[in-house]
């Protein structure tokens, strides 16, 4: 995936991540992972590297906007990455049920990590409690923003494409 | 020919004689007679004849009258948009006005006004950013509060835009003190937005519904900022401290915009 195509879509959806959380603040319960979910995307079309140089990028991203220290994001965005795309490789061909499979794990295994290397950072909170309140419903909201989300960085992907790749 | 002559004849004496006996009284009885025969037949035409003459002036009508149903959508539609922006307006208005009032009681402060642009990406760090940065003179540590109390500590400062931790982060913490009693404690940030004061002496009379507020307890904060009130206490003879659940003063989902406190520098801790 062209690097000029994909930044501004990760800005994007670094800058619509925070203010959502923004604008959704009255409304009680968890948040989509936009970039995660992105993430997912570029390891699933573009396989591991892929996937892992975008989730550096997603997680540095989502690092530069959050209150807390550089690394709790971009660690855990790069193994999801990475798994997305060894995923893609494993299955062969592109499923229909796979995005929808690995965005939900690639939600979890992101709040799981996340959460953990926070705490180690020094925030203290529940574990178990923030698993079963932040963690696995926000993996479950962001399927809802997959179609998008898999739509745009499809596209991008094919407007990347170089002529030899196109097979002109 | 010559019937339909006849026929023209017999019209043109009926006339003649009609204009000429008109005048006669009988005459004149013979047309009321006629008039109240015909009443009722014309009474029962004229709703439905009426409602089809409406129909018929309409139907002709029909371009003048969408031109003003256009013209009264869109005022509508203006209206609305007014309508809004001044329910916005008031609000604005409201919020500015408990900015002054607190500002006026706290004469001794020096308050910078922010809006709030974007908050965590997250739900696990509760934070949230602020259109003022170093450029307008914000410092690290700096507090942020609304007329409603505390809102928590600047973390990040950049160039235009800072990090605020809000007092309900888990690694927040603020000297506090109950506003009636005076016990001292520590209230820490938890989860679904309250707080947890801490530390408090087993002597003190901790009730719920009293405001506790900073203290000058460690240099954080400036002192007397309310922090929330008491909703609930926990007290064991086998502890050595007593624990209070606070509610926050603050509604922290609605904040839109905040002040900074510049004329308070926090202690430097070494």
């Amino acid at each position: 995936m062209r690097p000029l195509l994909a930044l501004p879509a990760f800005a994007a959806l670094v800058a619509l991540q925070s203010v959502i959380g923004h604008f959704m603040a009255g409304i009680p319960g968890p948040r989509p992972l936009l970039v995660i979910t992105g993430v997912v995307c570029c390891g699933l079309l573009g396989g591991p590297r892929s996937g892992a140089i975008w989730g550096a990028v997603g997680g540095l991203g989502l690092d530069l906007a959050s209150a807390g220290p550089l690394g709790p994001s971009i660690l855990p965005a790069v193994v999801v990455g990475a798994l997305s795309g060894l995923s893609r490789l494993a299955a062969l061909r592109m499923h229909r049920l796979l995005p929808v499979a690995m965005a939900l794990a690639g939600g979890v295994v992101y709040g799981l990590l996340h959460m953990l290397l926070l705490h180690l950072s020094g925030w203290g909170f529940n574990l178990i409690v923030a698993i079963y309140e932040v963690v696995l419903p926000s993996a479950v909201i962001s399927l809802l923003v997959l179609p998008p989300v898999y739509g745009l960085f499809y596209w991008l992907q094919k407007r990347g494409r170089t002529r030899s790749e196109l097979g002109w | 020919m010559r019937l339909r002559n006849s026929l023209l004849a017999l019209a043109a004496v009926v006339a003649l004689s009609g204009v000429l006996l008109a005048q006669l009284p009988q005459v004149a009885q013979i047309e009321g007679i006629a008039a109240e025969v015909l009443a009722p037949i014309q009474r029962a035409l004229s709703g439905p004849l009426s409602s089809l003459g409406d129909i018929l002036s309409t139907v002709g009508r029909v371009a003048e009258l969408k031109a003003e149903n256009d013209r009264l959508h869109s005022e509508v539609e203006a209206l609305r948009t007014a309508s809004v922006r001044v329910q916005e307006l008031e609000h604005l208005n409201a919020d500015l006005r408990a900015q002054l009032g607190y500002q006026q009681a706290h004469p001794e402060q020096r308050l910078l006004q922010a809006n709030v642009i974007a908050r965590e990406p997250d739900d696990l760090i509760h934070s949230l950013t602020i259109d003022r940065g170093a450029g307008d003179g914000l410092v690290e540590g700096m507090t942020v509060v609304t007329p409603a109390g505390l809102v928590g500590r600047l973390l990040t400062v950049g160039p235009y835009s800072s990090k605020v931790l809000l007092i309900t982060d888990s690694k927040s913490s603020v000297s506090g003190v109950v506003a009636t009693t005076r016990a001292q404690g520590m209230v820490y940030g938890r989860r679904h937005r309250q707080l947890t004061m801490r530390y408090i002496d087993q002597m003190e009379k901790i009730e719920v519904e009293q405001w506790v507020v900073t203290s000058s307890l460690g240099g954080g904060f400036p002192p007397g900022i309310p922090i929330g009130k008491v909703v609930s206490v926990r007290q064991r003879d086998v502890e050595p401290f007593q624990e209070a659940t606070i509610e926050p003063g603050v509604d922290f989902a609605r904040l839109e915009t905040v002040m900074v406190i510049t004329s308070f520098l926090p202690v430097r801790k070494e």
